[in-house]
């Protein structure tokens, strides 16, 4: 009987120590210039919390939309007082509905900033969290892209949004294909007007709340720029002859709003305001805003605030 | 006389648990409220503070609920675990208006304020603005408007956070001083070597739950699953093993540089051994001690080492 | 039962604790800053009457005005009172006080005594001084009155939402206020909700004369229903 084969040799044991220990990053890193975007993305969804911020503006303003986009086409054929077409005929209530709303807009555009653009600025100052921004490799210039990026596509939510879907409405509501086609240029012309009051509404709050550092002061002093100083530009105008009624954001707003969609409007402050001067006042605004942000967190940023008062 | 009584005391924020089923008696002296963060130390504290009310069961202090009781708060001082005060008053005002706020006549509220500053070793700065202090300042002035009105219970949550080692120092001394003049104490912490320097009374507390209490060696005592380690540093530790490892108390004998570790689950009689062995085998020991006689080594037996803070 | 407690009657009185925390709230504010960016506010209505008198003599702009001080009103209550309830709440020093052996709703109230009597001189000193300059006549003393209560009424409002929503009080009783504008003009009873409504209907009453006694009960009942929602939030809220 032959022996049997033996076994084949066991492999020689082997042992792996696995060190679970910390170990420093090796892998690829992402360029600096995209820290805007972790910083936009972030103020985003700090915004999506809670109820009493971009939830409670963003629910207002679909009830616009829906109000407004219910009484295009329950009430087509109506006419509306106050407002008239080029050739003088009152426009239809499907016709106006759109530039009527864009104050209902900014008004949920106002409370918007508000709630979060009017102070993020100086909390994040008050906070020191301006400590964990400059600590890492993030320049002053991607704090403020990203801050003005996050509140801009917030802000958009609501004053660019909210106009397309009524535009959309419209053209919806066309009685032929040559109709539709007539209408198509409300497309570009709401989405120019939604972008230049979303970049107002942006970057003039963050500008308050760049330029004081207690929250709740920079809300107050936006409110109050807002609502009072501009509600004071319009009878100053009157009186003086002038059109410093253009300065009034809400009026601004107001007149493009009627230039752009070729109306006019019988009564309020907007018919006396150039919409060129109007479009000037809007982006002067914003280019100041901007300018305020910038100007101050580079400040802070020199000056190495960060620490909680 | 039972000063706090937990009966089946549960708190939770929603769906998140703070602390659960929670019964414990305090009956008096200086107690460690002790584990890791976020274990439900602050939500108890809350609690006899009257600050939360509990979800189910019920909590009494002094025979009384503290929530809804005024008179019972009249009985507690309280420092919160958080820096913030009213920085714009100084810390003599602060303290009056906190004694003030406890019942102290307006008569007297200047005189006890100002014994609670000397207490805490702040009479230099007692008439400084709170804003311009340092954490150990702003911690003592904590405890002075916790002292003002000379309470029975006197609740420290957190007292020594981000205090320098030479007042960490001063303020346990302050703390004993306390106690030693018979106020009932409680004191939480996740820094285990600070509680052992205030106390060896410990009530330990592991996601929402008392895991023990009591005193700390009487609690290790009973710990039967994890043997006792004792460390002997001699100069020929071989000869101390020989004799030892015979004994059918030492379950494990491992040697170390310069000495011997021995495990024991009878830790009174090996050190009687220990003892004889020492003197059989003539060596001359420099050290004899436990490395289990403190409380990380208890804290980590019992909560497996996960609850480590 | 509770255990007898022999220093009882060293428990402070409701009024004693309402008076520590006015006193305390009012020496915070008078070293803050709060009032010195509400008195800039303030000053806004004065330096539009100012430019109007530099243009000339403006006859028919009382109710513009009174709606530019009733737009200041909307903003200095919530910076006031909104902001110091609800950063109390949110920066938890609220645990100091809640603490301590007072009623709960003594705090709101303490706040509301302190804040609200600043509140009501800045507006109607104000509305004062843009109308004698803009306008180069005296309002009327019930405009004053009319606008001392209104202060009085946004400051129980913004006491109450505060109390409700402490991070955001601010910002949604200016919300509110805003609302309050849009009420005032609809051309039903509802407008009774309204403040300014009121405002106006005692300041320029029209010609037929209008119910003063009326109007001061609804905003009593206003500015009484906020502060009611938050005295009774207040006692549940946890800190």
């Amino acid at each position: 009987m032959s022996e049997p084969a033996p076994a084949p040799a066991a492999a020689a044991p082997a042992g792996t120590i696995y060190d679970l220990g910390y170990k420093r990053y090796v892998g690829a890193r992402q360029a600096t210039s995209t820290r805007w975007r972790v910083i936009a993305k972030n103020q985003i969804a700090s915004a999506w919390k809670t109820w009493w911020r971009w939830k409670s503006a963003l629910a207002f303003a679909v009830i616009v939309t829906c109000i407004a986009g219910g009484v295009m086409f329950l009430l087509q054929d109506r006419m509306v007082t106050g407002v008239l077409l080029p050739s003088g005929i009152a426009a239809t209530i499907t016709d106006a509905a759109l530039p009527r709303s864009i104050q209902w807009y900014s008004r949920a555009g106002f409370l918007l900033s508000l709630t979060i653009g009017a102070s993020v600025i100086a909390r994040d100052m008050q906070s020191g969290a301006f400590t964990f921004y400059f600590a890492r490799s993030v320049r002053p210039r991607d704090y403020v892209l990203g801050k003005l990026g996050g509140m801009f596509a917030v802000t958009a939510s609501i004053m660019l949004a909210g106009p397309l879907a009524l535009a959309i409405a419209r053209l919806a509501l066309s009685d032929s294909t040559d109709h539709l086609l007539r209408l198509l240029p409300m497309l570009p012309k709401t989405l120019a007007l939604g972008l230049v009051a979303t970049l107002v509404f942006t970057a003039v709050p963050l500008g308050f709340s760049a330029l004081i550092r207690n929250p709740r002061h920079a809300m107050a002093l936006w409110a109050v720029y807002y609502l009072v100083i501009g509600g004071m530009m319009y009878p100053l105008s009157v009186v003086m002859k002038n059109s410093i009624g253009a300065l009034d954001i809400s009026t601004a707003i107001d007149a493009l709003t009627f230039e752009l969609f070729d109306m006019t409007q019988t009564w309020g402050r907007s018919k006396r305001v150039d919409p060129a001067l109007a479009l000037t006042s809007l982006l002067g605004h914003a280019a100041a805003g901007i300018a305020l942000v910038a100007y101050k967190v580079r400040r802070a940023h020199l000056e190495g605030i960060g620490g909680s008062s | 006389m039972t000063v706090v009584a937990a009966l089946g005391c549960s708190k939770w924020y929603g769906h998140v648990l703070g602390v659960s089923d929670v019964t414990w008696r305090l009956r008096g002296g200086i107690v460690g409220l002790l584990g890791p963060n976020g274990a439900g130390k602050s939500t108890l504290m809350k609690m006899m503070a009257g600050l939360l009310r509990p979800s189910r069961g019920s909590l009494t202090v002094f025979g009384g609920s503290p929530f809804d009781d005024v008179a019972v708060r009249r009985r507690i001082g309280y420092a919160p675990e958080h820096e913030k005060t009213w920085d714009e008053l100084s810390a003599l005002e602060l303290v009056i208006a906190m004694a003030r706020l406890a019942g102290v006549p307006a008569g007297r509220a200047r005189e006890a304020a100002e014994a609670a500053i000397a207490q805490v070793g702040m009479t230099d700065a007692m008439h400084r603005r709170v804003r311009g202090f340092s954490k150990g300042m702003r911690q003592r002035t904590k405890l002075a408007t916790a002292i003002a009105h000379d309470p029975d219970l006197l609740l420290f949550d957190e007292p020594l956070t981000g205090v320098d080692p030479v007042a960490r120092i001063d303020i346990v001394e302050r703390i004993r001083a306390l106690g030693a003049r018979g106020k009932t104490i409680v004191v939480s912490s996740h820094v285990l070597y600070e509680i052992e320097a205030l106390t060896s009374e410990i009530v330990v507390i592991y996601r929402g739950q008392v895991l023990a209490e009591g005193n700390i060696y009487e609690i290790r005592k009973l710990i039967d699953r994890h043997p006792h380690r004792i460390r002997i540093e001699c100069d020929r530790p071989r000869a101390v093993a020989a004799a030892l490892a015979t004994s059918e108390h030492v379950s494990r004998l491992v040697f170390e540089r310069g000495g011997l570790l021995l495990e024991t689950r009878d830790p009174d009689r090996c050190y009687d051994e220990i003892a004889a062995a020492v003197l059989a085998s003539g060596v001359t020991v420099s050290e004899l001690g436990s490395p289990d006689n403190n409380l990380g080594a208890v804290f980590d037996y019992l909560t497996g080492g996960g609850g480590r803070p | 039962m509770t255990e007898p407690d022999p220093r009882s009657t060293m428990t402070p009185t409701a009024a004693g604790a309402v008076g520590t925390i006015a006193a305390i709230t009012l020496r915070r504010l008078l070293r803050g800053r709060t009032l010195w960016v509400a008195g800039v506010i303030a000053l806004v209505p004065v330096a539009f009457g100012a430019v109007l008198r530099s243009v000339g003599p403006q006859g028919d702009l009382a109710d513009e005005l009174l709606t530019f001080q009733m737009l200041v009103l909307a903003v200095l209550p919530p910076m006031f009172i909104a902001s110091s309830i609800g950063e109390e709440i949110e920066d938890r020093t609220i645990t100091y006080l809640w603490s301590r052996p007072i009623p709960r709703w003594a705090v709101v109230v303490g706040k509301l005594l302190a804040l609200a009597p600043p509140s009501v001189a800045l507006v109607v000193v104000s509305w004062h001084l843009g109308c004698s300059l803009g306008l180069e006549a005296v309002p009327p003393l019930r405009s004053h009155l009319a606008l001392a209560g209104a202060a009085a009424v946004v400051s129980a409002i913004a006491t109450g939402i505060a109390v409700l929503v402490p991070r955001h009080g601010m910002a949604l009783t200016i919300g509110y206020m805003l609302l309050d504008f849009w009420l005032g003009i609809m051309p039903a009873s509802i407008q009774n909700l309204s403040v300014l409504h009121h405002v106006l209907a005692i300041s320029f009453p029209p010609p037929e004369g209008s119910d003063v006694l009326t109007a001061a009960i609804w905003m009593a009942v206003v500015g009484g229903g906020w502060l009611g929602a938050g005295l009774w939030r207040i006692r549940g809220l946890e800190a």
